[in-house]
């Protein structure tokens, strides 16, 4: 509540989402039952097992992976991944030459769809300050060394456009199928925080 | 002026805390805001933009010594009101009523 505002009498915040969410059922906005199916979709539907098949499936069929990189929106909409609001994705390619990684610096503007809920270190103070400043520092921080001859970018997230990284598929993993491709595309090597295993690690 | 949310290129915050790798809420109440808060979106209570404007116009102190899902009960509060979908004076009435019968103090 707003500084000014000193007859409200200190409420904990479970009483205070609580009061929010019983008027807005009442008021007919939302819908008994609503909260409870939503918290499930986030906490356990969506996640990076989603974003780990997209870039198997990119990393097979290299159709594909034009057509995602062309359009992130369209290409995921064939694997029945669209936007919760409308929101456009976008997919960057990691290359020899070039390493990108996200953030949102105004908030915590993340790919949801692919990736489910945001760790909390992407929607903290210093990872959203640091990192369009010294990516390279903050990666290392992540156990990542880019080599200095390669480019760094880095994609601010808003609420229209949402990044996700299609890391390098790993050495040692041809012939593999999709899903054990799967197997080795961590979050972070998505988010650009991280690289995807190691072809000996599974 | 700048928003203290503007956080690009700020200084002196420090290391980024690895350790902090969760992605599940918390607690209830931290799920709820956020489903609530989805849920408003799509009734078309408030839009994405003027949730985001909202937790950008939080006095900075309070944004920096407040978590995350309090920035989005933070917001729910101010729209919520401020348009009108429910009353400040129902609000109150309603904590109040949930205080009285001891609801909340789980989460």
């Amino acid at each position: 509540m707003s500084h000014d505002d000193h007859t409200m009498p200190p409420s904990t915040l479970a009483l205070r989402i609580k009061a929010i969410e019983t008027l807005m059922v009442e008021k007919g906005k939302i819908d008994p039952g609503a909260v409870t199916e939503i918290v499930d979709i986030f906490q356990n539907k969506l996640g990076p097992r989603i974003g780990a098949g997209v870039v198997a499936r990119a990393w097979s069929d290299p159709a594909f992976k034009a057509r995602l990189l062309e359009n992130g929106t369209e290409a995921l909409k064939e694997m029945g991944v669209s936007g919760l609001q409308g929101e456009a994705m976008v997919v960057l390619e990691n290359t020899p030459e070039v390493h990108n990684v996200i953030v949102c610096t105004l908030c915590s503007c993340y790919p949801w769809t692919v990736l489910g809920l945001a760790p909390i270190w992407y929607k903290s103070a210093p990872y959203r300050s640091r990192i369009v400043i010294e990516p390279r520092s903050v990666l290392s921080e992540f156990g990542l060394s880019i080599a200095g001859d390669r480019e760094v970018r880095v994609y601010d997230s808003n609420a229209e456009i949402r990044y996700m990284v299609l890391p390098e598929r790993p050495a040692g993993t041809e012939g593999w199928s999709e899903e054990k491709l799967a197997g080795l595309v961590t979050r972070d090597s998505m988010i650009g925080t991280g690289v995807p295993l190691a072809a000996s690690a599974i | 002026m700048r928003s203290i949310a503007d956080m690009g290129g700020m200084q002196g915050f420090g290391p980024v805390n690895l350790a902090d790798n969760d992605t599940r809420f918390k607690a209830e109440w931290e799920a709820k805001t956020f489903a609530v808060n989805i849920l408003s979106l799509a009734a078309g209570c408030f839009n994405i933009d003027e949730s985001r404007y909202s937790m950008e116009r939080m006095p900075p102190l309070d944004y920096l010594a407040t978590s995350y899902y309090e920035h989005w009960l933070h917001s729910l509060e101010d729209l919520l009101i401020s348009k009108g979908v429910f009353t400040q004076e129902e609000y109150r009435a309603r904590i109040a009523e949930l205080a009285h019968k001891g609801d909340g103090h789980a989460a």
